[in-house]
């Protein structure tokens, strides 16, 4: 059919090859000849390690090396993972807790990477894997998504990350003072997995004295520059390149330890090196997005015109503060806080919390539809609270243009 | 042990381990990193290829047990770069991918339904589209486009 005018469909460059089987994903280009990682993960959700043993595996057939976080001690790398930290309503910093590539003295949730084991082949890798030996003592789980429970970490005694907040208090409580109608409704958006259809994956190999590390990420820049502080590197010695990606979500945007151990191996051993993640492994190790609890409140004038809002939310970190975690339900949130309405009093104070389950991080739009989600769910529940017709209680409210 | 089968219409024959999966023969001695692998529990279907005509899912098999066979991946769907099979060229124009990952199952699976389906002389509807996609995942494109490629392309395949 003749089509015409603008806004014309434009045909895909990439979709010839995605057809045809001639896509390069990433593990499509793993260089020949490289070995195989697999992560042991921790069974346990929270407890001290008393002892780790993994002679039996370092001696299993195929295998070329075990990292520990002993063994990366013993190889200068710090081994602690980057996280953007916000600034609590007291003026402080959010406590800067731990988060090393393989767990050291503590478990804190089941999935987490305690040992990488390279070999010839996977099945020598993930039979090496099953040798290993993981003592702990356990300790009480932390599960809800609330402060409190036995702490994660010390830095942060109550299981609180962050406690942040933005807008005049004073402001919204005279705003509620003065209404004609306070309502509070309390929402909850459930955690998710991302599932991305391909897992994550990487292949590291030194090529002419340079890292290069390939990862089905979402950019390399980052990813590149915390190579280069975790590994005392000058950036110039780190490649960092993106095949095609079989989806990404903002799950694949961050780092993870296993790039980073991946890389590692790569360093120690002079040859290529490759990790695909299993889809259980996925369900385990994937930063989860949303997971958070608000109460939402509004103030109305007798006219049905808010006249201030106000939100308080539990954000869930899981057991680590992720890369980009902190920032999401709080600043990004505060981004579209008041969506289309014309509110001009508002109030946004949000707690993260350690929990014992695999950390939480951005996901698709990342807190932005959360806070969308929370404004129209409360305008629904208002307006049937208020017994009106939700469409016209948002016309009433809505920026006049 | 010494795996033989047809592939893509050549004869291939590998040395592998005898617990080798067909998708591992496939994508690891054979090269052919079309087929996908995305789970460990048989449910995705990005590995789907058709075993003498069938479609079955590469992860779930031993090679081994597809000694002799006649085994066609994505990479045989097309007669050329430039000639490629009605169901790819229905998933191009109505944007039936958006990652890829799951595509070259997604069609692996069409075209397996529509060869049924034209065999046994039955119309495919749209649920029955949506019916037999139910061991392909696709995580992008929440499947509209995906059926309606897969109807587009029937309409342009003569399978009997
Ligand atoms: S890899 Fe075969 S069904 Fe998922
Ligand atoms: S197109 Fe990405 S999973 Fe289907």
């Amino acid at each position: 059919m003749e089509k015409f005018g603008k806004s014309q469909s434009v045909e895909r460059r990439e979709d010839d090859r995605f057809l045809t089987g001639l896509g390069q994903y990433v593990d499509d280009t793993t260089p020949e000849g490289a070995l195989h990682g697999y992560v042991f993960r921790s069974p346990y959700a929270h407890g001290v390690i008393t002892s780790l043993d993994v002679e039996a595996a370092q001696e299993a057939e195929g295998v070329h090396l075990v990292l520990t976080a002993d063994v990366l001690d013993q190889a200068g790398v710090a081994g602690k993972m980057e996280a953007s930290l916000l600034e609590n309503q007291d003026g402080k910093t959010a406590p800067n807790t731990d988060r090393f590539l393989l767990a050291k003295d503590k478990v804190r949730f089941v999935g987490e990477p305690v040992a990488m084991v390279f070999a010839e082949s996977l099945a020598q890798a993930r039979a090496a894997v099953e040798m290993i030996w993981l003592e702990i003592d356990d300790l009480p789980v932390h599960m809800e998504v609330g402060t409190g429970g036995t702490p994660l970490h010390d830095l942060a005694p109550d299981n609180v990350a962050f406690d942040w907040a933005m807008g005049d208090l004073a402001e919204m409580e005279a705003a509620k003072s003065e209404a004609a109608h306070v309502l509070s409704f309390e929402i909850a958006d459930n955690r998710i997995i991302c599932n991305s259809m391909e897992p994550r994956g990487c292949w590291a190999n030194m090529e002419e004295g340079r890292l290069h590390l390939c990862v089905n990420g979402q950019g390399v820049w980052a990813q590149k520059e915390q190579l280069a502080n975790m590994f005392d590197l000058p950036a110039s010695e780190i490649r960092v390149t993106n095949p095609d990606v079989g989806g990404g979500f903002g799950m694949k945007a961050m780092s993870y330890p296993e790039y980073f151990l991946t890389a590692q191996a790569t360093r120690m051993l002079g040859r290529p090196v490759r990790w695909m993640s299993d889809r259980s492994e996925a369900m385990l190790s994937d930063n989860a997005g949303r997971d958070l609890t608000s109460t939402a409140t509004m103030a109305l004038n007798a006219d049905l015109k808010i006249i201030g809002y106000q939100v308080q939310t539990l954000a869930n970190m899981g057991a680590y503060s992720g890369q980009f975690a902190q920032p999401i339900q709080t600043q990004l949130f505060s981004k579209v806080l008041t969506g289309l309405y014309d509110i001009s009093v508002a109030h946004l104070q949000v707690t993260g919390v350690y929990t014992n389950t695999t950390q939480v991080d951005a996901y698709r739009g990342a807190g932005r539809p959360e806070a969308i989600y929370v404004l129209e769910r409360a305008m629904d529940y208002a307006a049937r609270a208020l017994n009106v017709d939700p469409w016209d209680f948002r016309r009433l409210n809505f920026i006049p243009c | 042990m010494k795996i033989a089968m047809i592939v893509n219409g050549k004869s291939v024959s590998r040395e592998v381990s005898d617990n080798t999966l067909l998708v591992e023969y496939i994508r690891d001695h054979l090269r052919l990193t079309g087929t996908h692998v995305g789970c460990d529990t048989s449910q995705c279907g990005a590995c789907v290829v058709h075993v003498d005509g069938q479609a079955i899912k590469s992860c779930t098999m031993l090679a081994a047990s597809a000694e002799g066979a006649a085994v066609t991946t994505v990479e045989g769907l097309a007669k050329s770069k430039d000639d490629l099979h009605p169901m790819q060229v229905a998933f191009k124009e109505n944007h039936g991918l958006q990652c890829g990952f799951c595509t070259p199952g997604m069609i692996m699976t069409a075209t397996d339904m529509v060869a049924r389906y034209q065999a046994q002389g039955k119309e495919i509807t749209e649920d029955a589209i949506r019916h037999e996609l139910e061991g392909n995942i696709c995580r992008c494109t929440g499947y509209h486009n995906i059926v309606k490629s897969i109807a587009d392309g029937a309409s342009k395949m003569t399978t009997v």
